[in-house]
Formats: structure tokens, sequence, C-alpha cells
């Protein structure tokens, strides 16, 4: 997984993208290993997802809807490569536009006026939202010639497109002579001093604190599922007390880094990725990266229900 | 077929443990899943329930449905292997598996590679039907059962095998060990090639820092042996309290989840297996030094209180628990005394172990089990001096295990070698060849001088009308001068000739007999008095020399 992920981010970065838009592309349509090879990249294949992807729902292929679609996505350059490679192209065949509103994570969305047609989520909180019967439960047959690994890449309410890593990273600068190797090294300001710049929330850093401590993966959430384990975590930021910088936007992490005020900062590879590709000095602690998917879910409240199977033949 | 066999071990072993695993996700035993439960009173509640009912229904499956009406372990194994008897009914192996799933998928403090155990000896016993015509097929079958199981359950085939040996074999043959070795790495390939099952205990160590370290592991081991002592009495003691306690046989272990329950509620960790403070107590300062005092003393009392109540389950995975936590305990103490040591995991590891081994009788494997589980040599040999210190001090205080003990409350003496067992559990009432010649209370002398001289024998057992045992005759009490040769046999007979009854062993005629000058012996049924059949001295002899030769044989044979 972690090769795999290396390669995929890595590669269109090697390819000498400059721009983020083009090093961000190939990484969506390749990623999509389920079975979108219509969309690699360029917008003129999409032609050829018509044939394949709507078996299910052919009386949507011909209408021409002109009320726009409304797609809650994560903003910034990773939004602009969907707009490229996936909104456009839709557009452009079925005629639906797409307005895109900003999502950043969570539930909450389910509870405001404007819930989006379609949105692009991590898989934990689809799998919250499916069962709490917020997401419309999708049928694999209409995936059935697309999808090439069924079991993993569909859900029952959210079919997965994306693999991205939470890690740490830091700043080459700040470390000249031993780098930051475990995630350990995290906690450890004695050795690799410095403020980390952390998320505002628990998801990530939990995870970490207790892999610190020596406890194996497969264990880690049963030992933070005790009064005992959260002990130990909170032990563990003891550590960091007066030595964090706490961000709520992920490109606060990266400025955070790049600037020098922090000297290792959590956030997500793409857009550490994309700052070493502005050739910044930016290293990756890969010890303790946790991975996960993004999703595409439709909220069972939402009023397009005949959209839903020509999005995800898009994607 | 060795390997077959091995094969099919592993996969059931890995059946059984997924289930209780899954037991207790869906019981709210594992902590993942209670920590999902938002209601803390339903939380509560349950806790209390799931032990008390998993008791009920355990006792309802063991009374009602199990011929042997109790779990099956470890000691049964042992007992037919070195007895060369048979397992118990299949139908109670069956139940008695089934029972321990309930058990230990319920939360009840018990351990789950005693039934593991049992389950590969009861494949393996499945396996002697098959008449191969392989000479001690029956315990070479149960050894590779039990090999495979225990290779499987700790992913650690060398261990598995080793276990199969000191355990339950006690003998080492060339014609056991290799189908063992070979039952023992089917269960380790398929446990891991086919399932990929993660290893089980994986723990960071450098080495030991300080040669005084190795004293501290001597009395740490010294220290777990007193400990293990502790919770063998404990568990016997328990058990004696049960039946003496009145509480109803199916309703007892019902009795002792429900106090697991409330224990629980204060200390969640009691229940079940505790894999989670298997690996807090890896972790340095994870625990305070008085919950660690305070865990050591509540595990062991549960788990003595469900043992001797009724819960089907082991005795190994509570020791290691005990273990483990007292092996913190004394390296926090260490660290509290400023002495200078190489962290908690090896006094741990060490303790874990040096407090199981002595309860199990199986210092070697226990041995090797830190090896094959921590892939650390360093850690292991601070283990073994542990472990070895351990042993030496318990088998002085109550001989080789906790299952020796049972087994000897059973009848069945190991603690001297098999022949000696062997011996204790042949009756002499299977040995008496023939219709013996008897004569009649009122037989003349003269009729009982000619009736001995016809039989060539120098001796008569006489009974009466009813066949009821008088006494004994002999040859020389009627030879005497003065005797009439008209007055019947009474006054000459020898009423306390040696007697045995049909209750009488193999070894209890040995010993008996050892001054006894004469021919035969009688055996007679103690409450009706009739004379059931009787003994010579080349009988005794004849069979002695079977048993022996046959233990001899078992051990030095080849494939």
């Amino acid at each position: 997984m972690l090769v795999l992920v290396s390669v995929l981010v890595v590669a269109p970065w090697a390819a000498g993208g400059s721009t983020v838009v083009l090093a961000l592309e190939p990484a969506v349509g390749k990623r999509s290993t389920t079975g979108t090879t219509g969309t690699t990249g360029t917008t003129g294949t999409t032609g050829t997802t018509g044939t394949t992807g709507t078996d299910g729902e052919p009386a949507v292929e011909d209408k021409a809807d002109s009320t726009p679609l409304t797609v809650g996505t994560w903003g910034g350059s990773y939004e602009m490569a969907q707009r490229s490679a996936l909104f456009d192209p839709y557009t452009s065949r079925a005629g639906t536009p797409i307005e895109t509103l900003l999502y950043q994570g969570g539930l909450a969305v389910f509870d405001t006026e404007r819930v989006p047609d379609v949105l692009d989520m991590i898989e934990e909180d689809a799998i919250a939202a499916c069962d709490r019967g917020l997401l419309e439960r999708l049928d694999p047959a209409d995936f059935v010639d697309r999808v090439a690994e069924t079991d993993t890449a569909l859900l029952p309410c959210a079919v997965a497109h994306l693999t991205f890593s939470t890690l740490v990273a830091f700043d080459e600068s700040a470390f000249v002579g031993e780098k930051p190797q475990s995630i350990d090294d995290l906690f450890d300001v004695q050795r690799f001093p410095g403020k980390r710049a952390l998320q505002r929330s628990p998801a990530a850093i939990f995870e970490w604190a207790m892999l610190a401590e020596g406890v194996p993966p497969s264990q880690v959430y049963d030992l933070l599922s005790t009064e005992r384990g959260l002990r130990l975590v909170r032990r563990q930021l003891e550590r960091l007390r007066g030595h964090v910088l706490w961000w709520d936007d992920p490109a606060e992490a990266v400025r955070l880094l790049v600037s020098g005020e922090a000297s290792m900062a959590s956030g997500y590879n793409g857009r550490f990725f994309d700052a070493w590709a502005a050739k910044r000095p930016i290293g990756m602690i890969w010890d303790g990266q946790i991975i996960d998917r993004s999703v595409w879910a439709v909220p069972s409240i939402s009023a397009r229900h005949d959209g839903r199977s020509d999005r995800k033949s898009v994607v | 077929m060795a390997g077959a066999l091995g094969a099919i071990v592993s996969l059931l072993a890995i059946g059984f443990v997924e289930a209780v695993l899954w037991l207790n996700e869906a019981l709210l035993i594992s902590p993942r899943s209670r920590v999902q439960l938002d209601d803390p009173r339903l939380l509560a509640v349950l806790t209390l329930l799931v032990p008390s009912l998993g008791g009920l229904a355990v006792g309802l499956l063991l009374y009602r449905w199990s011929p042997a009406r109790r779990g099956l372990g470890p000691p049964d194994v042992i007992r037919a292997t070195q007895l060369g008897t048979a397992l118990p009914d299949e139908r109670a192996g069956a139940v008695s598996t089934l029972a321990a799933i309930v058990s230990l998928g319920c939360g009840a403090s018990v351990g789950q590679y005693g039934p593991l155990v049992y389950l590969g000896a009861m494949v393996g016993a499945a396996a002697r039907r098959l008449r191969v015509g392989i000479p001690n097929l029956a315990s070479i079958a149960t050894a590779c059962g039990v090999a495979a199981a225990i290779s499987t359950a700790f992913n650690a085939p060398i261990a598995g095998l080793v276990f199969a040996h000191e355990v339950i074999l006690r003998h080492y043959s060339l014609q056991a060990f290799a189908p063992t070795t070979v039952a023992s790495a089917a269960g380790f390939v398929v446990a891991n090639v086919v399932f990929d099952r993660p290893a089980l205990f994986l723990v960071d160590f450098d080495g030991v820092e300080h040669g005084h370290e190795f004293v501290l592991f001597a009395i740490l081991g010294i220290l777990c042996a007193l400990l293990a002592v502790a919770f063998i009495r404990a568990v016997l003691l328990s058990a004696r309290l049960a039946a003496g306690s009145g509480v109803p046989r199916v309703l007892r272990p019902a009795l002792a989840g429900l106090i697991v329950g409330v224990v629980a509620l204060q200390l969640p960790d009691v229940l079940g297996i505790g894999r989670e403070v298997l690996r807090f107590a890896t972790i340095p300062g994870a625990f305070g030094d008085i919950e660690l005092a305070v865990l050591v003393l509540a595990k062991t009392l549960l788990t003595a209180l469900c043992i001797g109540f009724g819960f089907a389950g082991g005795v190994f995975s509570p020791s290691l628990l005990i273990g483990i936590l007292f092996g913190a305990l004394f390296w926090s103490l260490l660290a509290l005394g400023g002495i200078p040591n190489s962290g908690v995991a090896v006094y741990a590891i060490g303790g874990m172990m040096a407090l199981a081994s002595p309860v199990i009788g199986a210092p070697l494997t226990t041995i090797l089990i830190v090896y094959e589980l921590t892939r650390s040599y360093e850690l292991t040999v601070a283990a073994m001096v542990s472990v070895v210190f351990s042993n030496l001090l318990a088998y002085r205080l109550v001989g080789r295990s906790l299952f020796d003990i049972q087994l000897k409350n059973q009848g069945v003496d190991l603690s001297e070698g098999r022949d000696r067992a062997l011996l204790q559990n042949t009756l002499v009432v299977d040995l008496c060849t023939g219709t013996p010649h008897t004569l009649q209370r009122d037989c003349t002398r003269d009729d009982a001088i000619a009736a001995l001289i016809g039989t060539n024998a120098a001796e008569a057992v006489v009974v009466d009308d009813g066949g009821r045992y008088r006494g004994v005759v002999r040859l020389q009490d009627l030879l005497r001068g003065d005797a009439d040769g008209e007055a019947t046999l009474e006054r000459v007979l020898n009423e306390d000739w040696l007697g045995l009854d049909e209750t009488s062993t193999l070894w209890e005629a040995m010993t008996r007999m050892r001054d006894f000058v004469g021919e035969r012996v009688p055996v007679v049924d103690r409450a009706s008095g009739e004379l059931i059949g009787v003994v010579t001295e080349g009988d005794i002899i004849a069979a002695y020399l079977a048993v022996v030769h046959r233990v001899r044989e078992e051990e030095n044979e080849s494939l």
C-alpha cells in the first residue's frame, strides 16, 4: 500500500508536472483503479463512458438536464483538478452543469440547508453516515462493468476513488544531522526540537501516540478503547506541551512548515508533495502514516437520484 | 497423515479463536465494543448479565449434554496418553469445546489453550480409528493434534512440538518425534501462510544491559514460583469449596460469572483473555503499582473461582496474564528503588513465563514460546533464568504441575513416572486366570489332602457353600501329625492370609506381596465376600513385565 501510494503520487511529480493541476490529474485518474478506464486524465475519452456506464439508467443518458448538480468537495488545487478531469467532461457529455460546495469533512453538512447531491467524503465519514441512513445505498450492478476490485472499492453507500495518507512531514533544514524517521520522533522534542503543527483534532494524533508507545497497528484501536489507553495518549501529548501550533486548514500546515515556524507538521501527502515539487526542503516520516480513502457518496435526502449513476460513471 | 491432522486441527483451532473473538465483540466483552455503547447504565447491566448468563449456559451445557459433566482439558489428555486408555466420550469432548467457547466468549476468567489442546487431542484420537497399523498410534496421533493446536495458537511450531512431548507424552522417542514435528509445522503453515495471522507479541528489546540483572531475573523466578503455588492452591481450594457449597452444579458457573461481572464493573481488565492487558503490561507506566497488585490478586482469585465452579477453560492464559502483571510490578518496584535495569519488557515477559511454566509443568515449552513470540534471543535467555528458578522452587513445593495434582486426586499418580501410574491403574481382578480350585469348608482333612495332591498344589482356597471366601489351607497344616483325618478344615484354616479385593491395583499387590511366601492370593469381592478369583505370584510378575515392556517399547521404537 505504501509503495503504491508513493508511486502514484510521486510518478506524476516525476513526470515533471510543474502545475499542480497536471500533477494531480493523472494521479486522480490512475488512482481510480475502480476501472474507470475512460478518464485517464484527458477530457476526450469520456465519450466512451456512454457505452458502459449507464446501462442501468438508459433514460437519463438522453435527458438534457440543466439543473446544476451540486458536488461537495475539498477546494483548492484538488478541486481544480477535479473540475478539469471530471466535472467539465461530465457537463459537456450530459449537459448538466456542476456546482461545487466547499466540504471539509464530517457529518455536519447533513444538517445544513444546502446538502450537496454528491459528496466527496473520507471513507470513515461515509461509513458512519451510511450507518445512520444519511446516504443512498448503492447497487453493485450499476458498477459491474467499471469496477475491477468490487470488494475493496465498493462500499454499501460509496465508491472509493482516491487513496491519501495523513503523515508527519518535517523541515529538512531544521534537522541537520539526524533526521526524524519513526513516529516516536514526533514526540521527542529533545532530540528533534522545534514546534509541531498539528491538526486541532484527535484524528491521527491519538493513533500516533499509541504507535509511539510501541503498540502494533492491529492493537491500536483496542487499546484506545480503554481509559488506560487514553491516559497513555495524554502522557505522550504532554511531552509536546508548549510545542504545538494548531491548524484547522491543511494549507496552514504546509505554510507553517515552509515558513519555518514549525519543524514538523502533520498533514496530507498531496499538499506536502506540492510543496516538495515546488522545491521546498520538506522530508516525510513515512512510519506511522495513516492511509485513508476518499469516496463518492450520494446523500439520501438529495433530490437528484437520477443523476447518481451517471455521476459515478464519469468517475 | 500427520500433516493432514495438523492442518485440520489448525483450522479448527483458528475457528475456535475466531468464534471467541466474535462473541467478545457481540457480547461487549472486548474494549472496542464496550466503548461504542453510549449508555453507561446499560453497559453496567450487561457487564453483570453476560458472564452470569454465560455461566448458566455453560452449566446447562455441561450438566445436561456432557456424559462427563465437566469441562475437559489437558489432564484428561495426559491421563489417556500415559495410561493408554481412550479419551472421554466424543460427545463429552464436543460439548466441552462448545462450553469453552461460550465461557471465553462471555468473559469468564479462564484460558483458551487448555480447550485447544483438548480439541487437538480429540481430532488425533479420531485418527486412531484409521487403523493404519502403526504401533502406539493413539498416543502419537494425540501428540500430533496437541502440537498442532499449540503451534497454531501461539504461532510457535517448535513450542508446539516440545509441549506435546514435555507435557503429554513425557518421553522422547523418534517414533513420535517425526509425525509430531510434521503436524506442528502443518499447523504453523496453515496459520501463517494460508491465513496470515499476526504475530502475537513482538516487543522491542535491545539486550540485557547490566550483569546484575540476571540475579534479578532469578529473584523474579522465585517470587513467581510462590505466586504460582498460591494460584495452584487457590484453584484446588476453589474446587473443594464448590463441592461443599451446596450450590447445585448447574448453577455454579452462573454464580462465578456473576461475581466476575461484579468485579468487572470496577476492573474491566479481568474479563476474558485480556489481550489488551498483555500489551499494556509491556508499556512502562501504563499501570500504577497499586493497580498491578490489585489486578494480580483479582485475576488469581477470579480464575480460581471460575475454574473451581465449573466454567470450561484452561489455566495457561490467566497464568500468562497474572505473570506479566506481576513482572511489570516487579520492574516498577525496581525502578522505584532506583536499581538500574533494561526496561519493563524483559521483566514482564520473564514474569509471564516464570509464573505460567510451573502451573502447566512446561519449562522448556515456555522458554521456546518466548523465543518464537518475540524473536529475541536476549529476551529468551533472560526469561530462561526466571523460568528455571521458578520451576525449581515450585517443584519442591507442589510438584510438577497443576495437572499432575489434579490427576493424582483422580488416582493417577505420575510423580514417580509412568510405570507406577500404569501399575496403579491396572486392576488385579483383570489378572485372575481360570477358575480357582476351591475346597468347601466342610471338606475333611483327608479329602483335602487328596485334592491338593491331585491338583499338584500346596495351597487351596476355602469357601463356604455360598461361595464366600473363608481362608486358605496349606498342605503342611493338613499334614501335621496329631490331626484327625475326619475333621473339617475349620481348624487349620488360615484366615488372615493375604487377600486382595476387586479394587486392588497391581501396584498395591506388588507392594503387599513383597514379603509374601506362598503360591496364590485370593481376590475377594468386598461387599459380598465372594471369591472372585485367584492370582499367583507368577501372574503378578508377568503383568508387571508386560507393563514395563510396553512402556519401554513405546519410548524406544522408531517408526
